[in-house]
C-alpha cells in the first residue's frame, strides 16, 4: 500500500469562507432539525464499518447523538436517517441549494484549482500505470453540479457515467451540458445493467453521507471489472483536526457527515467488500488551519497546550512541517483511496 | 476448473547472501520445490537449520539430477561456467549480476545459450522490479511528461570493516570493483529508461580502500538521441544512497531510498514534480511536489515470477536477458578501458587502519 505526501498549501477559508459558512451551517441546522427529527424516519445502526454492536456516545450535532465504535474507533451518527430522506434533503432543502448555489460559487476557481483538478490528475494518473486500457469511468453521488460538470468534460475516459446525484441532472443546463448525452443511473442497485462494465469508480466525499455504506459498496463492486479501480475521498476521524477539535468540530454534522471512519474502520470496511488497498494517503493541508479557526471563533474550546503553542508561535514554515509530518504518518484526516477490486 | 500448475523443481548454487534469499522466495512459490543447494563451503548449509532439501559439495552433481532450474548465486569468478554447463546439462538458468567479470564471459555465457534456445536465461537485475522503479517506468512510458533529457544517478555505500576481505572487491574473484557489484544495477536501469548507450566516459579512482579494484566511479553517458545519463558509484558513501533522477521534458522524477531487509537506503520514495516555469508560479523552481512512500519490496518474488512465467508460457525473455547483460557489461567495459586515472595521484591506503589483521 503507498502513500503520497504532497507539499500543497492553502486555508480552510479558500474553501469554506467563514460567513458564508457559518450561513450555511445555520441553514443545515435548520433543515436537519425539520426533516429528520421524526423518531420513525431514523434507524439504528452497528457500526458501518465493522459491524460492531459495541459503541459509546461520544457528541451530539444539530440534536442528533453520534456514537464512538468501540471496536474500530469509528464515530457514526445513530439513529441515522434514511437514504431516501438523505437525498431528499440534498434535492430540496434550502441549505443544499445555498451550498450549489452560494458557498460553491463564490469558492469556484479554488475549488476547481486545488479539488477538481488535482482529483482528475490523481484518477488518470493512478490509472494510466494500473489500466492503461480504461474506458469507461462510473462517479457516484456527486452533490455537485459543478463538479459533474467537470467530471463530464475531462477527456481522459471515453465513456462516462453519473450515478445517484444528488442534484436535479437538469441543473447541468445552466453549463451548457447536456445530460441527456451522458448515461444517468438515479439509484444504486447491486444489481444494475452494467455489472463489470466500468473500469474505475468514484466515490468522492459519497461514503460519509451514506446511511446504508453496505449498499454503495456492494454496487460500486458489482459495476467494476475484475482488477477495477475505485477512488474514495472521505475525512477520518483518526486525523488530527477530528482528533484535537472532537465534539467541537464544524466538520462533523449531518447529513454531510453521519460515518466518519477511523483508519482502522475503512480497512476493515473495504477489506470486507472485496477490495485491496493500494493506496491509503491523508495529503490534507489544512488540519492546523481548522483547529486555529475554531480556536478562533471560541477561544474556549479545550485544547491541549502543545497544540496551542504551536498555534499561537508557529509559523508558515512549522505549519507546513506539521501537515508534512501528518501526512507522512496518515495522520491528517483528509483521506484518499485507491481500491483495486480482487 | 483450477489451473493444474507444473512444478518446476530447483536447484541453489552458491549459499552465500544471494543463495538464502533464493530460498526464501524458491520456497514461498507455489510453483517452486527446492530440491538442493551446493556450496563449496558445505557448513554454510548445514548450519541453517532450515534447509531440508539435499546438500551437494559439487555443483556438477546437482545440475546432473533432475532439476529443471539452476539459480546461480556464486561469486563472479565461478558464475559464467557454472551457467554455461547448467544450459549444457538443459536445465534453465537465473544467474545473479554481475553475469561475470568481463564482457567476455558473458558472451560465453550466450554462446551456449543459443545451443540451447528452448532453455531460459535470465539475470538478476532485481532493481528493476522495485516499486518506485516500477511506477516511474510506467509514467515515462505513458509519455504525459515527454521525453527523458537526461538521467542522474547515485548508487553507494560505506564498505565496512571486512570491505577488503570481500571477494567482491579482489580484482581475481570479483573482476572490478564497486561499479561492477553495484553500479551495475544503476546503468542497468539508465538502459532500462533510455536504451543502449553509444559513448562512454569514465573516471575511476582508489579514494579510501587500498584495493586493487576502484571504490568510486564517475561515469558519463550518451545515446543516439543525445540522452545523457551520469553515475556515480561509490564505496565510500557514508550515508547509504540509491537514487535516480528522470528529468522529463514536462516533469521530472526521482527514485530515492531503497526497500531493503535492513532498511539502510531509506524509505523508497518517487518524488513527482510538474515542471512549472519560474513566470507560472510564485514557486520559483520549486514546484509542488508529490512524493509516493511504498511499503512493500516484492521486487524479488516479482522477477522469479517473471521468470517461471518465461518457462511456462515458453515466452523469450524479454526483460534481464542475457542482451541486457551483455550490454551493461559493454559500458562496465569501456568505463574500464577509458578510465583516465593515468597521472591521478592513487590516494587509497586511507581505510588501512580499519584492516590492522589483514591477512594478504
Ligand atoms: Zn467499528
Amino acid at each position: 500500500m503507498k502513500n503520497v505526501v504532497i507539499n500543497e498549501t492553502g486555508k480552510a477559508s479558500e474553501f469554506k469562507p467563514d460567513v458564508i459558512f457559518e450561513k450555511y451551517l445555520k441553514l443545515a441546522e435548520k433543515d436537519v432539525r425539520d426533516e429528520f427529527s421524526q423518531k420513525r424516519n431514523l434507524a439504528l445502526s452497528n457500526c458501518p464499518a465493522c459491524r460492531s454492536k459495541k459503541k459509546r456516545i461520544v457528541f451530539s450535532h444539530f440534536g442528533f447523538e453520534y456514537a464512538e465504535c468501540l471496536a474500530c474507533d469509528s464515530v457514526y451518527m445513530n439513529p441515522r436517517p434514511l437514504d431516501a430522506k438523505i437525498k431528499k434533503h440534498y434535492l430540496e432543502s434550502a441549505s443544499a441549494s445555498f451550498w450549489r448555489n452560494t458557498l460553491s460559487k463564490k469558492t469556484e476557481g479554488k475549488r476547481k484549482e486545488k479539488i477538481y483538478e488535482k482529483r482528475f490528475q490523481w484518477f488518470s494518473d493512478i490509472a494510466q500505470n494500473h489500466l492503461p486500457c480504461a474506458t469507461t469511468i462510473a462517479d457516484f453521488n456527486s452533490k455537485d453540479p459543478e463538479y459533474t460538470k467537470e467530471f463530464l468534460q475531462n477527456g481522459y475516459f471515453k465513456r462516462k457515467i453519473v450515478i445517484n446525484p444528488y442534484f436535479n441532472i437538469l441543473a447541468l443546463d445552466k453549463f451548457n451540458v447536456d445530460a441527456s448525452s451522458y448515461p444517468v443511473i438515479e439509484e444504486l442497485a447491486d444489481s444494475l445493467e452494467d455489472r463489470g462494465m466500468v473500469d474505475v469508480a468514484c466515490a468522492f466525499e459519497a461514503i460519509d453521507c451514506f446511511a446504508d455504506v453496505e449498499l454503495l459498496l456492494k454496487t460500486i463492486n458489482a459495476l467494476l471489472c475484475k482488477g477495477g479501480l475505485c477512488f474514495v475521498t472521505t475525512i477520518s476521524i483518526s486525523g488530527f483536526d477530528l482528533q484535537v477539535l472532537w465534539g467541537n468540530s464544524t466538520s462533523i454534522f449531518p447529513p454531510d457527515r453521519i460515518n466518519v471512519f477511523s483508519r482502522k474502520g475503512l480497512e476493515l470496511l473495504f477489506k470486507r467488500h472485496g477490495f485491496d488497498i493500494i493506496e491509503y494517503s491523508t495529503p490534507g493541508f489544512l488540519d492546523l488551519d481548522i483547529v486555529k479557526n475554531a480556536l478562533k471563533k471560541d477561544s474556549s474550546i479545550e485544547l491541549p497546550r502543545f497544540v496551542r503553542t504551536i498555534l499561537k508561535n508557529g509559523d508558515d514554515q512549522v505549519y507546513q512541517d506539521f501537515q508534512e509530518f501528518l501526512q507522512l504518518s496518515k495522520l491528517s484526516s483528509f483521506v484518499r483511496i485507491v481500491l483495486k477490486k480482487k | 476448473m483450477r489451473e493444474n500448475k507444473k512444478i518446476l523443481k530447483a536447484g541453489i548454487i552458491g549459499y552465500g547472501y544471494m543463495g538464502k534469499i533464493r530460498k526464501k522466495i524458491i520456497e514461498s512459490s507455489a510453483v517452486l520445490k527446492l530440491e538442493g543447494i551446493c556450496d563449496i563451503n558445505r557448513e554454510l548449509i548445514t548450519v541453517d537449520q532450515s534447509v531440508k532439501c539435499k546438500i551437494y559439495d559439487s555443483y556438477k552433481k546437482l545440475i546432473a539430477s533432475d532439476i529443471d532450474i539452476v539459480f546461480v548465486c556464486t561469486p563472479n569468478s565461478f558464475s559464467p561456467q557454472i551457467v554455461v554447463d547448467s544450459l549444457r546439462a538443459g536445465k534453465h538458468v537465473f544467474c545473479e549480476k554481475p553475469p561475470g567479470r568481463t564482457l567476455a564471459d558473458v558472451k560465453l555465457i550466450i554462446e551456449q545459450e543459443k545451443k540451447r534456445p528452448e532453455l531460459k536465461l535470465m539475470f538478476g537485475f532485481n532493481h528493476r522490479y522495485h516499486p518506485g522503479i516500477l511506477e516511474a517506468r510506467t509514467i515515462v512510458d505513458s509519455k504525459r511528461f515527454g521525453k527523458i533529457l537526461f538521467l542522474k544517478g547515485t548508487y553507494g555505500k560505506s564498505g565496512g570493516r571486512n570491505y577488503l576481505q570481500s571477494w567482491r572487491n579482489q580484482k581475481e574473484v570479483a573482476g572490478g570493483g564497486i561499479l561492477l557489484d553495484q553500479g551495475i544495477h544503476m546503468l542497468d536501469l539508465f538502459r532500462y529508461f533510455c536504451g543502449n548507450f553509444s559513448e562512454v566516459k569514465c573516471f575511476l579512482s582508489k579514494m579510501f580502500w587500498d584495493t586493487d579494484v576502484e571504490d568510486n566511479a564517475f561515469i558519463f553517458l550518451r545515446n543516439r538521441f543525445g540522452q545523457v545519463a551520469t553515475l556515480h558509484s561509490s564505496a565510500t558513501l557514508w550515508k547509504h544512497c540509491f537514487r535516480i533522477e528522470i528529468f522529463l521534458e514536462d516533469a521530472y522524477l526521482i527514485v530515492s531510498g531503497l526497500l531493503s531487509k535492513t532498511g539502510s537506503y531509506g524509505r523508497e520514495t518517487l518524488t513527482i514534480g510538474r515542471r512549472q516555469f519560474e513566470d507560472e508560479t510564485f514557486a520559483l523552481g520549486n514546484p509542488r511536489e508529490e512524493v509516493v512512500y511504498f511499503d512493500q519490496d516484492l521486487s524479488w518474488e516479482a522477477e522469479v515470477t517473471k521468470f517461471i512465467d518465461y518457462i511456462t508460457n515458453d515466452n523469450k525473455v524479454d526483460n534481464s536477458s542475457s542482451y541486457d547483460a551483455l550490454k551493461v557489461m559493454e559500458i562496465i567495459e569501456r568505463a574500464y578501458k577509458n578510465n583516465s586515472v593515468k597521472g591521478c595521484p592513487n590516494l587509497a591506503g586511507k581505510g588501512d587502519r580499519f584492516h590492522e589483521k589483514r591477512s594478504n
